[in-house]
């Protein structure tokens, strides 16, 4: 199995070093690479003095094992995964699977050494922020409710902060709008910018609304969710099934469900649904290859004008308008 | 000018109109970097906290956050609620900088530049412009509701580097002629970053995370824009004064008669003096509709507004005054535009 070691940082000569260990080649703040490892794209960008960010988008060709050991303790690594296929993550001996059924934010202590498997094919999309301490903590003071939290997250000898958790709907937006976005556009930056802030500014308040999970196993019925929620997805097209049909499929009782999924979302499984719809009917009208009644057809909507006050409340502008001023 | 017994809304802003020599004015100036917030906190009235300014007079109240997101852009976003008529005007400054105006206000604000009159808000769709920060400019805000407005500052030497040098000399050399005057677009802000400016609008400027929101909103309007100009110089350069305001002219026209029925293109091409054909393509153009929906669209926005206002008992009443004969049909139309029928909204 291949070993990389990756050693991140606020300075710029680790992307050198990055670019060594995968055999991969610099052009300008891209590093590029098609080789018997890996092909992909990595992406780094400076924000400001305090932040800095990569977006790492390759597959890899062969059984790696990816390491992180940073020489600078510094910082914290706030990552955003999609994956196709689950990564072993090992931390401290104890290894906890990321991927599509679980995990898909981790907020990491550079001090912590970090292992990764990742088999053969897994293609891997992450938006790695990194944030220095010192910036973070300021942040954090400013929430109240957060003030008592950076005291045990900051703490050396715990040496703690490692949280695992799921980002949240917006997060997962804004991730796959940005996907779309072409490497070669001369405004691919500036649309990076825009996403690492709005993750930035989108997990701070995650954190406010949303009780924090800091635990690295999780229970089945976590797992059960999870998976349903995927089918919920699957089925975006047509109407929504009801809480009683979905709890009744993973054995759980409806409050139950309703209250694992409300804990993990951060939205009701039915304004989950419901705004998983919206986002498919605004990416239909961007094809514009569909009229807004087809749309509305198409997804089910009882009648355009459901369709269209749905839509108003959550993007501010009718479907019909959206279209014509794409 | 028009003659109708109920408040309309249009008829506050001819009044505001008749008033704007009178109403008091407030002067100020933007820069690229911060420097000109403490004129303008110390002349409205507040104070700088950080990032963010607070306005605390009963005359204006409300919040405002400025950002400097890159050497040669900022954002400022202003969020308040004005409770006197002021104007407010823009003074040219030195910085050699483009003004891209966002306007996603609750209602209509007048926007005066170099002397021509437009409006912008929520509803007039007429929203967007981008503007020489070497022309003078002036708001009109209207009395009592929310202004939410967003503009990004951008230094023309930055905006150059995203166009080839034939490209800006051609398309932006004359539009950008300061002596001339011109103003450069004004025209409606497009989906994508209407979306973006929606969202934003939905949170409170005091909120811990909203220096990253606006700084991601910023990234993503700066993009749109950019694009935006790639694709479309060649009709931008095309709306100008003299356009712009004959189609001003005859929207101002449908406004002030949204009690009788569509007067049609040919009508309504003879006021801004122009053939049909290039009456209509121009207000698509600019206003991203045809003139008969955004009537449509006027006609049910103040539709509701009577509804709500309790002074309508029947919802024919309501018809009768905008013009349409049959009740059934209103309702119809109605009901497509907000999924309810009248007969839920009326008082």
């Amino acid at each position: 199995m291949k070993t990389i070691t990756h050693r991140y940082g606020t300075k710029l000569n680790w992307i050198d070093v990055l670019a060594e260990a995968m055999g991969g080649t610099i052009d300008g703040n891209f590093i590029k690479g098609n080789n018997a490892l890996y092909s992909g794209t990595h992406f780094i960008s400076f924000l400001d003095s305090r932040i800095s960010a990569m977006l790492i988008d390759v597959t890899y060709k062969e059984k790696a094992l990816l390491e992180y050991r940073n020489d600078v303790g510094h910082f914290i690594g706030v990552y955003f995964y999609i994956l196709n296929h689950e990564v072993n993550f090992i931390i401290n001996d104890e290894s906890t699977l990321i991927g599509k059924q679980d995990y898909n934010l981790s907020i990491v202590d550079s001090e912590l050494d970090l292992d990764y498997i990742v088999d053969k094919g897994t293609g891997t999309y992450v938006v790695c922020i990194f944030i220095d301490k010192t910036a973070l903590k300021e942040y954090m003071h400013k929430i109240p409710k957060l003030k008592s939290l950076p005291k045990d997250v900051f703490n050396a000898e715990k040496n703690t902060i490692i949280c695992m958790d799921r980002m949240n709907i917006e997060s997962s937006i804004l991730i796959n709008d940005f996907r779309k976005r072409a490497y070669d556009s001369p405004l691919f930056e500036f649309y990076f910018r825009g996403l690492v802030y709005n993750l930035i500014g989108n997990y701070l308040n995650q954190l406010v609304t949303k009780k924090i999970i800091i635990s690295k196993v999780m229970g089945e019925d976590v797992k059960s969710i999870i998976a349903s929620k995927a089918m919920l997805l699957e089925s975006i097209d047509g109407a929504f099934p009801g809480v009683d049909f979905l709890a009744e499929q993973v054995f759980m009782s409806t409050s139950k469900y309703k209250k694992i999924f409300t804990k993990i979302s951060g939205l009701s499984p039915g304004s989950f649904f419901y705004s998983n719809k919206l986002k498919r009917a605004k990416e239909l009208l961007e094809t514009g290859q569909y009229t807004v009644s087809e749309v509305s057809d198409k997804l089910n909507y009882v009648s355009i004008s459901h369709l269209a006050k749905r839509f108003n409340d959550m993007y501010g502008i009718s479907p019909k308008e959206y279209q014509n001023l794409l | 000018m028009i003659c109708t017994e109920f408040p309309l809304k249009n008829i506050k802003i001819y009044y505001n109109l008749l008033m704007i020599e009178s109403t008091p004015e407030f002067k100020h100036i933007y820069s690229l970097t911060p420097e000109w917030r403490q004129k303008f906190v110390d002349d409205l009235g507040g104070k700088i906290e950080d990032k963010n300014m607070y306005f605390t007079r009963e005359t204006v109240s409300g919040s405002s956050c400025f950002l400097e997101i890159l050497p040669d852009v900022s954002v400022v976003i202003i969020d308040s609620v004005l409770n006197i008529p002021i104007r407010i005007t823009r003074m040219p400054s030195e910085d050699d900088f483009w003004i891209v105006y966002y306007d996603l206000s609750e209602s209509f604000s007048k926007h005066t530049v170099a002397d021509v009159n437009h409006k912008t808000g929520y509803k007039s769709k007429l929203n967007f412009a981008i503007v020489d920060n070497k022309i003078r400019s002036t708001y009109l805000s209207i009395v009592g509701e929310r202004f939410f407005a967003l503009r990004l500052f951008i230094r023309k030497s930055y905006m150059k580097t995203f166009f080839s040098d034939a490209e800006f000399e051609k398309d932006f050399k004359d539009v950008f002629d300061v002596k001339k005057k011109k103003m450069f677009f004004y025209g409606h802000i497009d989906s994508r970053s209407k979306v973006v400016l929606h969202s934003l609008k939905q949170q409170s400027i005091r909120n811990h995370n909203y220096e990253f929101l606006l700084k991601g909103a910023a990234f993503n309007l700066l993009s749109y824009l950019i694009e935006r100009l790639s694709i479309n110089i060649p009709n931008m350069g095309t709306h100008l004064e003299k356009d712009i305001d004959a189609i001003m002219l005859s929207q101002q026209h449908l406004l002030s008669n949204l009690s009788i029925p569509f007067p049609g293109i040919d009508f309504l091409a003879s006021i801004a003096n122009m053939s049909s054909a290039k009456y209509k393509n121009l207000y698509n153009d600019i206003f991203g509709i045809s003139p008969a929906l955004f009537f449509k669209n006027e006609k049910l926005l103040l539709a509701k507004e009577l509804l709500e206002s309790g002074k309508f008992k029947l919802i024919s009443d309501v018809a009768f005054e905008l013009g349409y004969k049959k009740t059934a049909y209103f309702s119809s139309i109605y009901k497509d535009y907000y999924g309810v029928l009248p007969k839920t909204v009326i008082v």
